[in-house]
């Protein structure tokens, strides 16, 4: 019976196998929780977080270049594209009337920044668990991730007024940490204790330029306290009073970053706009997402957020979004005396390429709009046709926008199937903008006077900053000067105020704060309103956009996250 | 493990019981077997020695000779398709029979797992298929064509010629996979193994519909278990070939096409999107423009419109316009060639089956050959007592996959894509959408087709078994299994420079990848047949089984070649940028099973199984699972009461049954936190990254650091999902089995469902979690019936099956029901998982004051949808919604008739579901919705939408083509949710068998012509109007294209 044997050695194979660790496996390329717990893993939930700033994308997350939720929503700037309905969100949110609390955008800009967060706060919770011997990095590492958290909550704070703050290693549903479990200022207490941490325990400088050092840290305490100054009432979010005691916090951290920080002013602004001038030792960047290309991954570190808004030329190819606004150009015109025209700047429209020869411009222009005849990005091989660059200028006009786009042929732009992004740094804090903080907070303390050489500061910089013809002339008629107090202006702390205002917007615009300057001074509802009515009468599909005071400083907390909370998130007044 | 020891012990038990075998005499017999309808001679029936393994088929000629061990014996003739009989020998030497068709008789043999019943002691529910009408079919997959075949099985296919279709069993159970276990001879699988099987070498398909059946396969039997046998050899001393060759024709269903707009009908619509929102024509259309007068009310009467001669780059507008489906579009030829023979001999039999198949899509490029061969054999010795045999299946598969471009698969640009672009810009290059007139980013489906002409999947793969029994006893068998389910997967990707308009690729590549999934399976079993006196007969089954899979995959990526031939596109050509990607996982199934069958003078039955499954899967806690079944049968027939009241009843039996089976598909390794290196994210173009790599270095370039993200959170606690199940049943033949059939009521209930739900995004990244969560309830009936008779020599048969099912969630966890459809208000429970939620539209605005009186709704405009106000609070808000049915059909059923007459066949068959609202927003987003988006086309619907303010379809439902959709009207409403009802008819065969006068003379015993339609037309029965093309394929998938096959069958 040599077949009955075999059969019972199958049974017994069989049962031999049957031993519980028969069924035991393990992952593959993969770990499981327990096995993160040396220093060089610990230091891949790090790197991991650093990762999570750079993985913006132009579908909503665009959390460290917010063109939409910046710059579209403002008078800077249109959504563009191929239509109105083309990423049509964008174009419920530009316009205001018709934002719905289930739209889908706002979602995910809020559950990618809770994915930042949570990168964050899983390395805290393993930074927490290694000794000091063992990872002598701990408080720095433990610094670097609460900046970076600390920039998500940063984003969150602007766009939705409350939100859950998520502390590493919550134990319990997360759903029941409600977004009103803080006011509106112990909120931007939290995020400031965050900053304040990293400030107090980051070195410097680090061997890495791409790691973030103090001065990143110190200058995004300065942003949170400076926008913490202007506190806002609960129910229509009007600002109701600016807190001395946080302006004066925003005066002492930009003076420590100018007396012993490494940044200066570039001398001429192109070079926050070029590649080239990415991790300039004592350059002008204060904190940027490092972006790289042929670095081991699939598609590079390249910029995704803005990959919509190249033009439509041969060299890039798509799509044309974030497209400047007539007002947005006209704010450029200068008087004879080189200053602004801060009250009738609207009442004539810049457009043909004869009116920025027979009207005087800052030249800051040429460096944010591309414009019928002037070289695009500063290449005079490529001059801007906005017949063949622009995709819809029936609607959304002749411009393009350049400051956060690459030169044609520039070696960062990677082809991501068909589009393009580029390996640009982006720029969330640079030195410009810190020292217009620390002149807004001066002049609303009543020290004008100080703020007056900042801002000429500034404005020399720019009158450095013409761009060139090949043949070496002004692409425009350019004239910008200093404000001179009792000469071309009265340096009053109303006209301070205005001209602080005005100079942001031609220093920064497009680069994607507009919006949010507007609200946290209070006038983004007659900024915007007058804005529409003037602006509906250029581009016609403006003609239902309205802009609701007291709920459309802040988007509504989407819908689908109110449903998950089972009622413990509290939506923001006006939208149920 | 004392259970495992338990099993092990009763296993042992039935060994100890073995008997010895008895010594017997001889006794010839020959004849001639014939079937009952037409008097032709049946080739290949199985004839067996009742009780014995003695046995042999007939011949060509339907000749058989054998040698019964006694002249007192009986014989058994059975022929799939047809009742089989006894016949007791009574001493003769000669015995002609004659056999009636069949389909539900109580003889039929049928495979239930890991063993054979007769039909007549089944106590389980379940399904034969009759594999015979499977055979005329063309289809790439066979069990495509089990729709509307067997009541309670649900297929949804689509018309691609890869043809993957979704199976169900008395409809989901589950929340997450649905599909049914495949036991393929006797090897489960669940990778698909069945669609690269050739209809052919098909010997039984029988469909295990209820725990009962099913239990035996325990842990994965929660879905049902659909089981497949190949064919075996003949027996006896046979040798027959048989040849077949088909060929079929398909393009898209009349009248079931899309229906696009060409250049001045899409210029015409877009004016009246553009006057409807007030604005001006000529400011959003850069191509096109308008001469039109506008009144002061805002309306506006068109004269003319001019369209542009040029689209830029060189490229002539294509006026009237480029029909793109009609570019794209081919007649589908498909092809395939049987050979197949069958050997036996005293010591063995083989099964040799080869085909060749080679289809080609309606969809130009898109196609593929596959060859299979089955190769089965198997061979006795000891006088048939020891039996060792394989079974294998060997498959080579080459396809050109449709590709993916620029807003989608070729399909889709076809309908999406300007029909104003035409296919070459004047200097004979592709053409495709240019900046200046305002395209979006669409590729151009033609030179999409043409650029991938080169791509390639090729699959191989190797199903087999190899096999031994052993009868140590006339009572005690031992068998065991060694199967092997290996798939190998390469596909090449070849990407070309192209610039089509201002969508272009600069840099070219390759990317080849490979995957292998090996699975091997083990498993043994031990069976015992016991009579106790002469009434109670108990059979034994006990066994063990264990399965190993190991899925790795590959590929990598090179770029930049500078010549561009397929020959040149090998990665050591390139000169650009390469990367590697690959991934591998493992799992494991280890278990325990056991079934006992008694049957009281085949009048009482009860059957009891249990198996004990483990799973690597699941926590080290709760990795095994215990899954029991008992059920009852009751012939009442054979009572003897029965017999004189009930004279026209030949058949009745009762079944009832309750079981237990498991579910186990989740992904590996569900229980653990897992963090993974996610280094690189590829696809980024609409997608956000999750990348885990940062240029700390701030270099630009170059090696860059990556860490770890989490993908999963633990849950130590997860264990086997469970379903219980009890059904009854009822198998009845009346009128001397003219009409037989069988009805079936079950209820179930699934329990600690595996569901991964979704999760409030503070959780953050990775927050996915598997939990044992929900519980869902389904109930539902099944009814098959059919009658056969003659009138003459015309034999006819009619049949009829219907399915029902209805689907319930009784229970989720608090955090879970935030992820199925409903709102802070209401949910899901005491609904089906495939309900729709949304709002209710009331209609369109026509007036202001229609909107200015309705409640708040942002959007709201003349011409807009209307929703309803539902809790009447004065405004449109997410608490404004309701449920509004489910897809889930109500009935689903088959209706067929066989006609034949002579060597005349004919078969009609209609398929249909009842009582299914779809959500068909894709499609209406196309034909209706509006926001007008200028780079894309639309359906000619859109010409007969609202158009108030130009003064046309002033009665129409359907909303006014808007330039952007700021009342979200693509959102789920009752507008979007249709009744998809449809009756098909599925197919019409006319077949032709030769008459032997003709046949004899070529030697041939079988010679078939016959000719097939397929989907010929559809009728909606919808409570409401269907606005898609085909309520079967809904929104944009494939349609099932309308198809004619000629072919031939012949035998030698």
């Amino acid at each position: 019976m040599r077949t009955t044997k075999f059969f019972l050695l199958l049974l017994l194979a069989v049962a031999l196998i049957s031993c519980d660790s028969a069924l035991d496996e393990n992952p593959s390329g993969k770990l499981s929780g327990d096995q993160l717990n040396t220093p060089s893993r610990v230091e891949g939930l790090v790197t991991a977080a650093y990762a999570a700033l750079g993985n913006g994308h132009w579908t909503a997350a665009t959390y460290t270049d917010p063109w939409p939720w910046g710059s579209v929503r403002s008078d800077n700037a249109y959504k563009g594209g191929g239509s109105v309905a083309d990423q049509g969100e964008y174009n419920n949110y530009e316009q205001f009337s018709s934002i719905r609390t289930d739209l889908a955008k706002a979602d995910q800009f809020w559950t990618k920044s809770y994915q930042g967060i949570s990168r964050a706060n899983l390395a805290i919770e393993r930074l927490n668990q290694l000794s000091e011997e063992d990872f002598p990095e701990k408080a720095t590492r433990l610094a670097e991730v609460r900046f970076i958290r600390g920039h998500f909550y940063f984003m969150l704070k602007i766009m939705f007024k409350h939100v859950p703050f998520i502390e590493a290693g919550e134990e319990g549903p997360l759903k029941n940490v409600s977004n009103r479990e803080f006011t509106s200022q112990e909120l931007w207490d939290k995020i400031a204790a965050d900053f304040q941490f990293a400030a107090d325990n980051l070195p410097p400088s680090q061997s890495q330029p791409g790691r973030i050092d103090q001065w990143a840290a110190k200058a995004y305490l300065a942003k949170t306290r400076l926008y913490q100054a202007y506190r806002q009432d609960n129910s229509n979010h009007q600002v109701v009073e600016i807190q001395d005691d946080k302006l004066q916090e925003v005066v002492r951290l930009v003076d420590e970053i100018q007396s012993a920080g490494p940044f200066r002013l570039f001398d001429d602004i192109r070079k926050n706009f070029l590649w080239e001038f990415d991790n300039t030792s004592d350059g002008e960047a204060v904190f940027a997402v490092q972006r790289s290309r042929n670095d081991g991954t699939v598609r590079g570190r390249v910029n995704m957020e803005n990959a919509l808004n190249y033009p439509m030329n041969e060299g890039f190819g798509c799509c044309w979004f974030h497209i400047p606004s007539q007002n947005f150009v006209n704010a450029f015109q200068t008087g004879s005396d080189g200053l602004p025209e801060f009250d009738s700047f609207n009442q004539t429209s810049l457009t043909d390429p004869q009116d920025f020869q027979q009207n005087t411009v800052d030249p800051r222009l040429d460096h944010s709009v591309a414009i019928e005849g002037h070289p695009f990005k500063y290449d005079n091989e490529q001059i801007y046709d906005p017949n063949v660059w622009a995709r819809t200028p029936q609607t959304y006009g002749p411009f393009t926008s350049m400051k956060g786009l690459q030169p044609v042929g520039s070696p960062s732009v990677e082809q991501v199937v068909f589009f393009y992004a580029s390996s640009k740094n982006n720029n969330v804090i640079r030195y410009a903008d810190v020292l217009l903080w620390k002149a807004e907070a001066l002049i609303e303390l009543g020290r004008e006077d100080e703020a007056l050489p900042i801002i000429n500061r500034i404005r020399r910089r720019a009158s450095d900053s013409k761009v060139k013809t090949a043949e070496g002339d002004n692409v425009s008629n350019y004239n910008v000067e200093p404000y001179r107090d009792g000469q071309n202006i009265n340096w009053t702390q109303e006209n301070a105020r205005e001209a602080l205002r005005f100079e942001r917007r031609l220093e920064l615009g497009m680069e994607g704060w507009r919006f949010f300057d507007l609200v946290r001074w209070g006038i983004a509802a007659e900024t915007l309103n007058d804005y529409f009515e003037a602006e509906a009468q250029r581009r016609e599909y403006l003609q239902d956009a309205s802009f609701q005071e007291g709920r459309d400083e802040y988007l509504p907390i989407p819908q689908q996250q109110i449903d998950f909370s089972d009622g413990s998130y509290v939506q923001n007044p006006g939208w149920n | 493990m004392t259970l495992q020891r338990a099993l092990l012990l009763s296993f042992a038990l039935v060994l100890v019981l073995a008997g010895p075998a008895a010594a017997q005499d001889q006794h010839a017999v020959e004849g001639t077997v014939t079937s009952a309808a037409d008097g032709t001679a049946l080739p290949g029936v199985n004839v067996v020695v009742k009780g014995t393994s003695i046995g042999t088929t007939t011949d060509g000629s339907g000749r058989y000779t054998l040698r019964a061990p006694a002249p007192t014996d009986t014989l058994v003739f059975s022929f799939v398709g047809y009742q089989t009989r006894e016949v007791p020998i009574q001493e003769r030497t000669s015995i002609d029979v004659t056999l009636q068709s069949s389909t539900l008789t109580q003889d039929e043999v049928v495979v239930t797992g890991y063993q054979s019943q007769q039909r007549r002691t089944l106590t389980g529910s379940v399904s034969s298929v009759e594999v015979q009408e499977l055979e005329d079919d063309p289809s790439t997959n066979p069990i495509k064509s089990l729709q509307g075949r067997v009541a309670g099985l649900n297929v949804q296919t689509t018309g691609s010629p890869f043809g993957n279709a979704t199976l169900q069993i008395r409809g989901a159970s589950t929340l997450g996979d649905n599909s049914p276990l495949f036991v393929i001879d006797g090897i489960p699988t669940k990778n698909n193994v069945e669609q690269i099987l050739s209809p052919g070498s098909i010997e039984s398909i029988q469909v295990l519909k209820d725990a009962a059946a099913a239990s035996i396969y325990g842990s994965r039997a929660s879905n049902g278990v659909i089981v497949i046998e190949t064919k075996e050899g003949g027996e006896g001393n046979t040798l027959e070939f048989s040849y077949g060759s088909d060929v079929t024709f398909s393009n898209w269903p009349d009248g079931r096409t899309y229906d696009p707009l060409n250049t001045r009908e899409r210029a015409t619509a877009l004016f009246r999107a553009a006057i409807n929102d007030g604005r001006d024509p000529n400011t959003v259309a850069p191509l096109y423009s308008y001469d039109f007068d506008r009144r002061d009310d805002g309306t506006a009467e068109l004269n003319d419109i001019t369209i542009a001669e040029s689209i830029g780059n060189n490229t002539p507008a294509a006026v009237p316009g480029t029909d793109w489906t009609e570019q794209i579009s081919q007649t589908g030829v498909v092809q395939s060639h049987n050979l197949s023979a069958r050997v036996g001999s005293d010591r063995g039999s083989a099964y040799f089956g080869l085909r060749f198949h080679d289809n080609e899509g309606i969809i130009e490029q898109n196609e593929f050959q596959r060859v299979n061969a089955q190769i089965n054999s198997s061979f006795n010795f000891f006088d048939g007592r020891v039996r060792v045999g394989e079974n294998l299946t060997l498959s080579k598969e080459k396809g050109v996959p449709l590709p993916e471009g620029a807003g989608g698969n070729p399909f889709l640009l076809s309908l999406r894509l300007r029909p104003i672009i035409p296919v070459r810009t004047a200097d004979g290059a592709f053409a495709g959408p240019t900046g200046a007139g305002s395209f979006s980013d669409r590729d151009n489906p033609v030179r999409l087709i043409e650029d991938n002409r080169w791509d390639e999947i090729n699959t191989g793969e190797v199903f087999g078994n190899i096999n031994g029994a052993v009868d140590l006893t006339e009572d005690l068998t031992l068998q065991g299994r060694f199967g092997v389910d290996w798939e190998r997967t390469q596909e090449r990707d070849i990407q070309q420079r192209y610039q089509t308009g201002f969508l272009g690729r600069s840099v070219n590549s390759v990317q080849n990848a490979d995957t292998d999934d090996f699975i091997w399976t083990l498993n043994a079993t031990a069976e015992y047949d016991v009579l106790i006196g002469e009434s109670h007969s108990v059979n034994l089954l006990a066994g063990a089984e264990t399965q190993d899979q190991h899925l790795v995959s590959n590929s990598s990526l090179r770029e930049e070649f500078s010549v561009q031939t397929l020959d040149f596109f090998v990665e050591n050509a390139g000169t650009g940028r390469q990367l590697v990607e690959g991934f591998r996982t493992d799992s494991r199934l280890l278990s325990y099973f056991s079934k006992a069958d008694y049957s009281f003078q085949d009048r009482y039955l009860a059957s009891a199984t249990i198996r004990y499954d483990g799973s690597s899967r699941f926590g080290e806690n709760n990795r095994f699972g215990l899954f029991p079944a008992f059920s009852l049968g009751w012939r009442v027939t054979e009572e003897s009461f029965m017999e004189d009241r009930f004279a026209f009843l030949s058949e009745l039996k009762l079944r009832g049954s309750w079981g237990r089976v498991g579910n186990q598909e989740i992904e590996d390794f569900a229980a653990l936190q897992l963090f993974e290196p996610g280094f690189s994210s590829d696809d980024v173009l609409f997608t956000s990254p999750t990348s885990t790599a940062y240029d700390l270095g701030g270099n630009d370039a170059g090696a860059i650091p990556g860490g770890f993200r989490r993908t999963q959170r633990a849950n130590d606690n997860l264990q086997w999902e469970e379903t219980t199940e009890i059904g009854i049943g009822a198998d009845y033949g009346l009128l001397d089995d003219k009409l037989v059939g069988s009805i079936d009521y079950f209820t179930r209930e699934t329990t600690d469902i595996l569901i991964q739900p979704g999760f409030i995004a503070t959780v953050g990244e990775g927050g996915s979690q598997f939990i044992n969560g929900a519980t869902v309830e389904t109930s539902g009936f099944e009814v098959q019936l059919e009658y056969r008779d003659e009138i003459g020599a015309l034999n006819y048969s009619v049949s009829a099956n219907v399915g029902h099912s209805s689907d319930e969630i009784t229970e989720l966890p608090a955090d879970v029901v935030d992820s199925f459809p409903g709102n802070s208000e209401k949910n899901i429970l005491g609904r089906s998982q495939f309900s729709h939620f949304g709002f209710v539209t009331d209609g369109l605005f026509r007036s202001q004051e229609e909107v200015d009186n309705h409640a708040t709704q942002p959007g709201a405009a003349v011409g807009r949808l209307r929703f309803e106000d539902l809790n009447g609070d004065g405004r449109i808000n997410s608490l404004d919604q309701k449920y509004l049915g489910d897809s889930n059909p109500d009935y689903e059923y088959g209706l067929s008739t066989n006609l034949s007459y002579g060597g005349l066949d004919l078969s009609v068959f209609f398929q249909g579901v009842q009582g299914r609202e779809v959500n068909v927003a894709e499609f209406k987003s196309f034909t209706d919705f509006t926001s007008f988006f200028r780079g894309e086309n639309y359906g000619s619907r859109v010409l007969d939408a609202y158009s108030p303010k130009t003064g046309q379809n002033l009665d129409s439902d359907i909303p006014s083509p808007t330039l952007s959709d700021t009342n979200g009207e693509l959102r789920t409403s009752s507008y979007l949710i249709e009744d998809g009802s449809y009756l098909k008819l599925r197919e019409v065969t006319l077949g032709y068998n030769l008459p032997e006068a003709v046949t004899g003379p070529l030697n041939l015993n079988r010679a078939r012509l016959y000719a097939r339609g397929e989907n010929l037309f559809t009728v909606e029965t919808g409570s409401d109007e269907f606005t898609g093309p085909d309520p079967e394929t809904t929104n944009f998938t494939f349609p099932r294209p309308r198809r004619w096959t000629f072919g031939v069958r012949l035998g030698f």
